[in-house]
This record gives C-alpha cells, sequence and structure tokens, in this order.
C-alpha cells in the first residue's frame, strides 16, 4: 500500500483552464465579471441597461440551461457582442464552456467581458471561469434572507448588487440587515443599489468597474 | 446540484496524478469545507457513479467535513458555527475566513 499526498482541489481541471482563461483576457487587456444571481433577478435587464449606458467596448457570454434568449435580448438592446451558451440541463458555467465561446470573441477588440452565469445561487459560486470580478445579484421581490441562506455565493463575490431598488418601500425588505449580511459574508464587499427603471446605482457601478479595471 | 461535475473533476485530477496505476486506486481521501457549496453525500454519490464506470468499483471513499474558520482584524481565530458567527472577541465581522470554503483531495491510497 502506497500513499501519495495530493492537497489539490476538487476543481483542479476547472482551474487550470480558468487561469489559461485569465491569461488569455489579461493578454488581450479584458476584464471579465462573472454575473450570479437568482432565476428573474434581473442580471439580464442589468446588461441591458449595460449595453445602452456603459460607454466602453466589452461583450456578453449569457449562460442559460434552454434557450438563447437572454443574449438575443442583450443584442436588440443594441449590444451585438453577445454570446448564448445553453448549457442543456447543466446547473452552471464551467471554465471550458468560456474558454471555447471566447473563441469566437474578437478580445482584442473589447475592454470587458461580461459573463451571466446560469440563474443559480448555488454551482456557479463553486467554479472559477477565469474572471477577474465575481458579482452577486440580489433583488427587493426575492425576500431579504437570500444571502444568509447562500454563503458560498456570498463568501465569494467582491460585489453585491441589491437590485430592482425601486420596488424597496413597496416590500418588507431590510436593507440595512442584508447590507449588514453582505458584509458578515466578505467585510471588504462592495454593494451597489440599482434600478435599470430609474437608472440608480448604475454611475457608481460604471465607475466601479473602471476602477478595478485599472487595477487588474 | 453541482456535486456530479465535481466528482468528474476529481476522477480525472487523481487519473492525471497517478497516469499508470489509476487501477492500482484503492482509496481516496478528501476534505469538504463548510461553506464549499458542496453536499457530501451527493459528492460521493457522484465519485461512486463515475468510479463504476471507470471499472473501480471497489474503490473507498473517505471525506472529512471541514468547519468553517476565520480569523478577525482583532487577530483572534474562531470557528464558525455560521456565518453569521460574529468574533467571540470584539463581536466584529471584519475577518478573513481562513478555511471551510474549498472541496480539497487530500491524498490517495494505492494497492501494491
Amino acid at each position: 500500500m502506497k500513499t501519495q499526498d495530493l492537497n489539490l482541489s476538487a476543481q483542479e481541471s476547472n482551474q487550470l483552464i480558468a487561469s489559461g482563461n485569465r491569461n488569455v483576457f489579461y493578454e488581450s487587456g479584458v476584464f471579465a465579471v462573472n454575473i450570479i444571481g437568482s432565476p428573474g433577478c434581473g442580471k439580464t435587464s442589468i446588461l441591458e441597461y449595460t449595453a445602452n449606458h456603459f460607454d466602453e467596448k466589452f461583450a456578453v457570454i449569457v449562460g442559460d440551461v434552454k434557450t438563447a434568449l437572454d443574449a438575443d435580448r442583450i443584442i436588440k438592446s443594441g449590444q451585438k457582442n453577445a454570446y448564448a451558451i445553453e448549457t442543456g440541463g447543466g446547473c452552471h458555467l464551467t471554465a471550458n464552456m468560456i474558454r471555447e465561446k471566447a473563441m469566437e470573441i474578437d478580445l482584442k477588440g473589447i475592454d470587458y467581458l461580461f459573463i451571466e452565469n446560469v440563474g443559480n445561487l448555488v454551482c456557479p459560486s463553486a467554479f472559477d471561469l477565469g474572471e477577474n470580478l465575481k458579482i452577486a445579484v440580489l433583488s427587493i421581490p426575492e425576500g431579504d434572507e437570500k444571502v444568509r441562506k447562500y454563503p458560498s455565493l456570498f463568501i465569494r463575490a467582491a460585489a453585491v448588487i441589491i437590485n430592482k431598488i425601486d420596488l424597496l418601500g413597496f416590500m418588507d425588505y431590510d436593507i440595512e440587515q442584508v447590507k449588514a449580511d453582505c458584509r458578515a459574508h466578505n467585510s471588504n464587499v462592495k454593494i451597489f443599489e440599482t434600478s435599470v427603471k430609474t437608472g440608480k446605482g448604475f454611475d457608481e457601478f460604471f465607475q466601479y468597474l473602471r476602477d478595478q479595471r485599472k487595477h487588474f | 446540484m453541482h456535486e456530479f461535475a465535481l466528482a468528474q473533476d476529481i476522477v480525472e485530477t487523481i487519473a492525471r496524478n497517478v497516469g499508470d496505476e489509476m487501477s492500482k486506486l484503492d482509496v481516496i481521501h478528501m476534505e469538504v469545507g463548510q461553506f464549499s457549496g458542496a453536499v457530501i453525500d451527493s459528492l460521493e454519490f457522484g465519485l461512486k457513479i463515475i468510479l463504476q464506470e471507470k471499472n473501480l468499483p471497489a474503490v473507498k471513499i473517505n471525506i472529512v467535513p471541514v468547519p468553517a474558520a476565520a480569523i478577525c482584524d482583532c487577530k483572534t481565530e474562531y470557528e464558525l458555527d455560521s456565518i453569521m458567527t460574529a468574533c467571540p472577541s470584539c463581536g466584529s465581522f471584519q475577518r478573513q475566513i481562513t478555511s471551510g470554503k474549498d472541496v480539497i483531495i487530500k491524498s490517495i491510497e494505492l494497492k501494491d
């Protein structure tokens, strides 16, 4: 009997590809953002708003279990550089899916790559895609206990967007508790309150992206 | 339910590291962090299915749960029962989580 120490991450295979993606993005000057949130929290709406208001060169990859509906929405909103990944049942995107899809994108021609993950707060949090920034999206109608229920995402997300903020006041939602919960998971977390209906919070969010890109 | 994908990755990683000796694989020792997002039972189930497919149905799987721990900005090190456990010394949440986030393949045992 022979024992062999490995001490390797269970995501070692995914991690190797993710590191490769990160290198390719870096060499092309692309700052990659992995956006994770529940189905219906407004990830695609945020990217539609971004397509119309973020005055930078970027592309979008959208992961869904079925259909390219979300990528089509983003294309219709004016961002032609949007690509769909249909996982066919998979509950998360993997680094290899991003590696293959990124080959279709002119990376030299963009400065940012937004990756909208499959709507899910558990599995996507465990898979590095080679992004520079992991962002969690919450929304007011989902209720104010999401952060505590899904720690694996919120300990990893560098920033949290609380979306549909225009609905605050119509629902029982303790936003101060949500922010405190976010900080309990990650004391350095950056929190944004946004609404695609009013545009609230997006100037700060876009500036944050520009600042992060300067330092990556 | 990403445990099956994790299990595939684990078996691939072990195969990459042992090469020709994969058929001698006897035991897999793993650690699963409290905040890793992985469910131990599901992971074990996924591993068993994949090992069976690889003609390795007798491989034993030993998974140890790892509690989450943190170091507070006040330098206190403590274990977290839940993510809402504040520092027992100063009550703060200003901390770095030092363990419990990952799923780790610790070691493997190979038959002679």
